[in-house]
Parts: structure tokens; sequence; C-alpha cells
């Protein structure tokens, strides 16, 4: 089990923990919802794997990127908001 | 060749990877919305409790301010104190007009009696009347028994004279041939003015006797007008007897106008309804109080709400008893607990305008309509005062 795989599977179980925080974030004196933090965090994160791949050489090798990556985005973001705010 | 197979099986790694990813996250997708609509949430809610525009019940300038803006105060604390002077005079001259009826009263009591004594006087008087004409009733048909007994002796002198005259026109011619003597003749003519005399008397009596009767009906007459007199008086004078009606009415009202200044003395000392805090306060002691002029604001802490405006697509999940987490902006690390208390049942519908008296309808091409939100009144179980404000932006989540 590579180190990918790893995390995956524990942002797959952080859904079972359920959190239960304020579903709001405070930034400078404004509100924003969870699920915008969380789509940032999601974008870097999507980001932290698109550099790991490459540095294994294997970003070419996966198919339709122009899917995958927002997917990932999508997936990150789910998986970070149902942890954190759900 | 061995190259080419490596290729193959990293990219079959990547495609099975990339379909991985895509289908996890639409499996994640699909429990984030199952999550939100099952446990439907809103940032667009707003703390809520009962408050008061407090305004005093009566008028005058404040000699004590005993509280400040944003203090704590307790049920029945003493907020400020109005001039009670002019209270205290109202009170004392209600009192003392209380008594002076009082006095009214007592003082036409006695003049009533006095009155019903008159009124006895006057009944007496009808009583005597009545007697009055009993009495001349009876003189009256005494003097005419009179009178009958003056005619009857008028009519015996009448005739006693009219047989002396006879006798003696009888007498007189036999004198001149001398077959009566003198002294017959003067004997018949004696008796002949002796009857005169008599009838004479007799008319006289039966004229005395008439005017008896006449004045026997006389005073019969005046004893009658003398009975209606009475009888007019004590009409007059159980008319004239004064009743305390009228004064006794006046009572209650004298007796509510006492406890109107005794009420409005005890509003001078101006006291917490319920427990909760004092706020936009803008004024000092010295300061002019108004009657339904609000000084200043006072929240009751008793009870904390959250009005959370929900999406109607939402509010099939709610329903009144349901569990809600509450977060305030203000701590958001803290939750608090609330219950449903009710689902709103209307807003001010934005496409009802009338115009002309029909209804304003806009000639719109939407293909997307923006859900309505309604109200959710959640009450919260375990309010922090500390934390809680009115006007405060609240995260709800219904579990």
């Amino acid at each position: 089990m590579n180190a990918r795989t790893s995390s995956l599977l524990l942002l797959s179980a952080a859904p079972m923990t359920g959190c239960n925080r304020n579903p709001n974030v405070e930034i400078v004196g404004s509100y924003f919802p969870g699920w915008m933090v969380c789509l940032v965090a999601a974008v870097a994160l999507a980001g932290v794997v698109h550099a790991v791949l490459r540095s294994r050489r294997a970003h070419l090798s996966i198919g339709h990127p122009a899917a995958v990556y927002p997917a990932m985005v999508v997936l990150f973001t789910c998986l970070l908001w149902l942890c954190i705010f759900a | 060749m061995t190259n080419t197979t490596s290729m193959n099986e990293q990219r079959n790694r990547g495609r099975i990877f990339g379909y991985g990813v895509i289908a996890l996250a639409a499996v994640a997708l699909t429990v984030s919305a199952l999550q939100v609509d099952r446990h439907p949430r809103t940032d667009d809610a707003t703390v809520r409790a009962n408050a008061i525009a407090f305004a005093p019940e009566v008028q005058g300038r404040l000699t004590q301010l005993l509280v400040k803006d944003d203090q704590v105060v307790h049920k029945g604390d003493l907020l400020f104190q109005i001039d009670p002077r002019p209270f205290e005079h109202a009170l004392a001259q209600a009192k003392a007009e209380q008594a002076t009826l009082e006095g009214q009263i007592e003082d036409e009591r006695r003049r009533i009696a006095a009155q019903q004594s008159a009124v006895g006087a006057a009944r007496a008087g009808v009583t005597g009347s009545q007697s009055s004409i009993s009495a001349s009733q009876g003189a009256y048909l005494a003097a005419q028994a009179a009178e009958e007994r003056a005619r009857a002796a008028q009519v015996s002198a009448d005739a006693q004279l009219h047989f002396a005259q006879n006798d003696y026109d009888r007498l007189a011619p036999l004198l001149v041939k001398h077959y009566v003597t003198t002294q017959q003749i003067d004997q018949a003519q004696t008796s002949v003015r002796v009857a005169q005399e008599a009838s004479h008397q007799a008319a006289s009596q039966l004229l005395q006797a008439q005017a008896q009767v006449s004045m026997a009906l006389a005073a019969k007459q005046s004893a009658s007008a003398g009975f209606t007199a009475s009888q007019s008086k004590l009409g007059e004078a159980q008319h004239t007897v004064d009743t305390l009606e009228t004064l006794e009415a006046a009572r209650p009202g004298k007796a509510a106008k006492v406890e109107q200044a005794a009420l409005d003395l005890e509003w001078c000392s101006v006291r917490a309804p319920f427990d909760g805090y004092v706020t936009n306060m803008n004024i000092s002691q010295g300061a002019y109080a108004h009657v339904g002029t609000p000084l200043f604001t006072l929240i009751d802490t008793s009870n904390w709400w959250v009005l959370a405006n929900y999406r109607e697509s939402k509010l099939k999940s709610i329903r009144p008893g349901m569990h809600v987490q509450v977060y305030l902006m203000e701590h958001p690390g803290r939750r608090y607990n609330g219950v449903v208390d009710s689902v709103g049942r209307g807003v001010f519908p934005e496409d009802g305008a009338v115009a002309g008296g029909l209804p304003a309808v806009d000639r719109t091409l939407n293909w997307v309509h923006l859900s309505a939100r309604f109200p959710v009144r959640i009450r919260v179980l375990d309010p922090d005062p500390e934390a809680f404000r009115i006007g405060a932006t609240a995260i709800t989540v219904v579990r």
C-alpha cells in the first residue's frame, strides 16, 4: 500500500467521525461557508497530488485529466466538508 | 518489449486511478447532498429575544436613575424614580375630595331627616283638614236642620197670624151692632199683633238659620279647600325630600380617583418587570419622562430564540420539536442546543402588488427561480446570557 492509497483510505474514513463544527468560518471579519474553505483546500490538495504524481512521472499515464482533476477537487472538497463541517 | 508492457501497465493503473477518483467523487458528492438534505442548515439566522421599549406610566422628572446601559437587572429591581411630589399632592387632594363627599352625605342625611319631619307634619295637617271637613259637614247639616225648624216655625207663626187675622176680621163688623164687646175686639187685635210679631220673629229666625246654613256651607267649602291645600303641601313636602342617591353615586368615582392617585404615586417608582438587560439607554438623571415614550429597552433574557430563514425546499424536513444545533458567530467553537418551536406560516409575497385595483404582474421569463425563505423559530435550550445578543448572526443545523 503506497502513500497515496493510504491517504485516500484515511480521507474516506473521515466522514464517520462527524466533527459537527460550526459550518461557517470567519476570515477577516467575514463569514465564509465551510464548503468554500474546503474547496480552496481541495484545490491545494489536488495540486499536491499532481506534484507527487509528477515526481513519480505517473501524471502522464492518468487518462482524461480534465475530468479526473476536477473530480479529485470535488472528492477532496466533499471529504473535507463531511469530516469537518457535516 | 518489456518497456512496452510496463508502459501499458502504468497506463492501465492511471486509467483505474482516474475512474476510481471520479467514482469516489460521485459517491462523496451524493453523501454530502444527502447529508445536507437530511440535516438542513442555514447561516441566514439571527438571535432574538423578547424586548420591550420601556416607557413610564406617569410623567415627570427623573430624580433617580439607578441603571445604566447594558446592565443586568432582576425582576423587581428599582430602575428609576420619577419625582413623586405632584402625585403625593394629587393623592392628598383625592382623599380630601372623598372626605368632603362623605361630609356632604352626612349633611344631606340630616337635611333629609328634617324634610321627612316636615312631611310628617304635612300629613298631620291633611288629617286635621279631614277632621275639619267632617266637623264643618256636621255643622252644615245642623244648620240645615235649624233652617228647617225655623221654616216650620214661620209656617206655624203665619198660620197663627192668619187665624188671628181671620178671627179679627170676623169680630170687627160685629162691634157696630154690638154683638161683641170692645174688649173682645181689642183681644182679637192683640192676638193679631202677637201673631204678627211671632211671624216676624219666625221669619227672622228663618233668615238667621239660612245665614247659618250659608256660613256652615262656606265653612265646609273652606275646610275642603284647606284639605286640598294640606294635601298639596304634603305632596310638595314629599317631593322636596332629597335623596342620597346622587351623592352616593359619586362615591365610587371619588374612590376610583383616590386609587388612581395612589397608583400614579406607586408608578413613580419604576421597577423591572422581568430579569433582563437594559439597552439603548441614552438618558441621564434629570431627564423628563413622558407617558408612553420609551426611555430605554429591556431585553427579556428568560427565553432566547433563533429565527432561521430556511429555503422552502428544506421545510419538509423540519418539524416542531426537532433538535437543532445552534452556533453563534461570536463564539464559533461553542455549540448550543435548540428545538424547533414553529415553522413560519407566511412571508410577504413580493408579487402581491395591486395597481388600479388589479394585480400587477411583471412580464418576465425566468428560467431559474430563487426559492423563498421562511422563518423557523428555534427555542434555545441552553442559552448563555453572556454570549446571546439580539440580532447576532447564528448558524443552525437541524438534526
